[in-house]
């Protein structure tokens, strides 16, 4: 008994921190089909095929080699959800270091919504008082684009007036599987979860400034969310990683259909030349230079080079 | 160092604008032709109009079928990038509707969509079934296999094949048959045989055997690439240059030590003509999906308002670029002559793809090992056939 333990415990031996990630919100608010595109690679419209989650859904998810989310997607039906906040209460809400609550905002619902956010809030506050709260007003593309900022900020409202007495702090996000806001919201809030977060940055504003970049961005290999970016200049389009993640993901599809995967792209015209490569052996780098002399051959280099810093960087935290 | 490179990609830019010349002008005439001929279509065509002079660079294209086959979505989704499943909500064709697609010089077409009552032999309407097809090069009729009443379709497919070829025995007849992508690959073979049977043995039997040689079949479906292969085909056998545009990219493989050659038209990613060896599997469609790709990264980081692209900018827009009939982002794309880009995969194969000019895109794929030792000739035999494409495309005016 004790020698397959032992040995199971030399090959993961490199010790790793783990998060405890809740996906919470009522039944059919989306919760399921986010995961599934984020972390499945899931087309959005595939997302329909998707059942009713039963009770939890646990599942790892090894994010940048290091980081393990253990994410917890817990199915919305009240008959759940009463249980959660009750037998189940020790279990599920104890050491969470993250809570992400979606909401539908088409629900008609809306008082029991918020009864039960407010009840979720209540019993994390009792279990892990350190958690990170996110709230992601899911489905905004059934919004008619006009209203949408104003039924956003009415909801954000209603978010403060039910978290009166609370001492979290609560991020909003207004969130659609069609769109690049899903990408954007999971980066930003898993990001949160990076303790080397900082220190990368700064590497990597240096290393653009190095080999003469306008824009290098580093993404999380398998899920291509955005970790970290320099820019130089100001972009107009605030979306642009979102959408280069979801054309990557898009090739990446049509590359399985092919038996193959996508290694590295590299793209010039007489504007830009732009590069994504493969970088540490969770990353991807882009890099985009307008530069009209760089050498992407001198780049490609360049990135080698690099990938020894990126990867002490990703790994001295433990 | 900066500013005379700058100058550098400005005097190259303006040497295309150059070259390019008589080809945007023409564009221009058949934007103007476009706007006067669109009165037209919105009401049904007169009789009149059939007696203007047809451009004789346009190859006519008729699509019949029944009612809901799905002959708008087809067009729709290759022509105007229509997402498949947005085709749902498009509305019956009701009347005559003429589509003209001007993209790059292979890919010059006139789409008649005609409505579904104008196949009943004792339709009325005007101009008839007979007028249009006898100035059309090819007639799609688009089988629908989720019909539910498929004799009476094979009835007027074979009616219509017949009709068509006694005004135009030269015409090119295909059938698509549409709508497979719920079938199995085994179903999707039998159907095709079992209508292919039936056409033939009618046409034999009325003692039309010449007839059936004259008609292809092709299984398609707008929810995969299916159907850019099959129209893909169709306009490669309407376009006279495309057995000369074949033994130029065979040499161009066979000299370069590359695996495949593709020529794409660029707006509508259909295949103008490809190399004859075997292509595998999803190679068609990865290429596609690799243009799609150049396509969008350009458009996001083009228009960045950079300090140093800025130049770059307003020489464009002083060239007369403005006119183009494309958005800016893709329209970049599609008139730089310098865009290449290289995606390398897994499994140690390279997609190279280079713009050529007139809206074509060159993609072709190779071993990674065999290209990163010969890109220089590589380069210089892309560079070498695009001055070939353009010799023919000069030669076809």
């Amino acid at each position: 008994m004790d020698l397959p333990a032992m040995e199971t415990d030399r090959i993961v031996s490199r010790p790793r921190s783990r998060r405890k990630v809740l996906l919470m919100g009522r039944s059919g608010a989306g919760k399921t089909s986010m995961r599934s595109i984020i972390f499945a690679n899931y087309v959005p419209r595939e997302t329909r095929r998707l059942g009713v989650t039963m009770d939890v859904e646990h599942s790892q998810i090894r994010f940048l080699g290091d980081l393990m989310l253990s994410l917890w997607d817990c199915g919305g039906q009240d008959v759940f959800l009463d249980s959660y906040l009750d037998a189940q209460r020790e279990n599920i809400f104890s050491e969470v270091q993250l809570l992400i609550y979606v909401f539908d905002i088409m629900s008609t619902d809306v008082e029991r919504d918020w009864y039960y956010f407010s009840r979720v809030v209540d019993c994390l506050r009792n279990s892990s008082a350190g958690a990170k709260i996110y709230c992601l007003f899911h489905k905004v593309d059934l919004v008619p684009e006009h209203q949408r900022q104003a039924v956003v900020e009415e909801r954000k409202r209603r978010l403060k007036e039910a978290l009166t007495d609370s001492l979290f702090s609560v991020e909003c996000f207004a969130t659609s599987i069609w769109d690049e806001t899903l990408y954007k919201a999971w980066s930003f809030m898993i990001c949160g979860l990076i303790p080397q977060l900082s220190k990368l940055d700064g590497a990597l504003s240096k290393f653009c400034e190095t080999c003469e970049g306008d824009e290098v961005v580093l993404f999380e290999r398998a899920t291509f969310l955005v970790i970290s970016h320099a820019t130089l200049h100001s972009h107009s389009d605030v979306h642009r990683f979102e959408k280069i993640s979801n054309i990557v993901k898009r090739f990446k599809l049509s590359c399985n259909k092919n038996q193959s995967h996508f290694h590295s792209l590299e793209l010039r015209n007489s504007q830009f030349l732009a590069i994504i490569e493969n970088f540490t052996c969770y990353t991807c780098v882009l890099y985009v230079s307008y530069h009209p002399h760089v050498q992407s051959t001198a780049v490609k280099l360049n990135i080698q080079c690099a990938k020894t810093l990126f990867e002490r960087i990703l790994e001295n935290e433990n | 160092m900066d500013k005379h490179g700058l100058k550098e990609t400005v005097h190259s830019y303006t040497k295309y604008a150059k070259d390019l010349g008589p080809y945007s002008s023409l564009n221009r005439e058949e934007e103007q032709q476009k706007g006067s001929k669109g009165n037209l279509s919105e009401s049904s065509l007169s009789a009149l109009s059939l007696n203007t002079p047809v451009s004789a660079e346009k190859c006519n294209i008729a699509l019949a079928g029944l009612t809901r086959s799905g002959k708008t979505s087809i067009h729709s989704v290759i022509f105007h990038k229509i997402s498949p499943h947005e085709t749902l909500f498009l509305e019956s064709t009701g009347r005559i509707v003429k589509h003209v697609v001007s993209h790059s010089p292979f890919c010059q077409l006139e789409l008649w969509d005609l409505p579904p009552e104008i196949l009943q032999s004792d339709s009325e309407s005007s101009p008839s079934l007979e007028d249009i097809v006898s100035t059309c090069s090819a007639l799609l009729f688009i089988l629908d296999t989720t019909t539910e009443t498929p004799d009476e379709t094979l009835q007027l497919l074979h009616q219509t094949i017949v009709r068509c070829y006694n005004v135009n025995p030269n015409i090119h007849m295909e059938v698509f048959i549409h709508k497979t992508d719920v079938l199995s690959d085994e179903q999707k073979l039998s159907f095709q045989r079992e209508i292919q049977e039936h056409v033939d043995g009618e046409l034999r039997d009325i003692g039309l055997e010449q007839v059936v040689s004259q008609v292809s079949y092709r299984l398609t479906s707008i929810f995969d690439h299916s159907i850019y292969e099959a129209f893909s085909k169709v306009i490669q056998k309407l376009n006279p240059h495309t057995s000369l545009l074949e033994r130029l990219l065979d040499s161009f493989v066979g000299y370069s030590g590359i695996e495949n050659a593709f020529l794409f038209d660029a707006v509508s990613k259909l295949v103008v003509a490809t190399d004859s060896s075997p292509v595998h599997g999803n190679d068609f469609e990865l290429c596609s999906d690799m243009i799609e790709v150049a396509i969008d990264i350009s458009g996001i980081y083009s228009n960045w308002n950079h300090p140093n692209s800025n130049e770059t900018i307003q020489e464009k827009n002083h060239n007369g670029v403005e006119e183009d009939p494309f958005p800016i982002s893709s329209g970049y794309f599609f008139q730089d002559s310098q865009c290449c880009c290289t995606i390398r995969l897994g499994n140690g194969m390279i997609l190279h793809m280079k713009c050529v000019g007139y809206y074509l895109c060159l993609v072709l794929m190779a071993r990674g090992e065999i290209l990163d030792s010969n890109w220089g000739l590589v380069g210089y035999n892309i560079r070498v056939f695009g001055d070939c494409l353009s010799k023919i495309i000069r030669s076809s005016r």
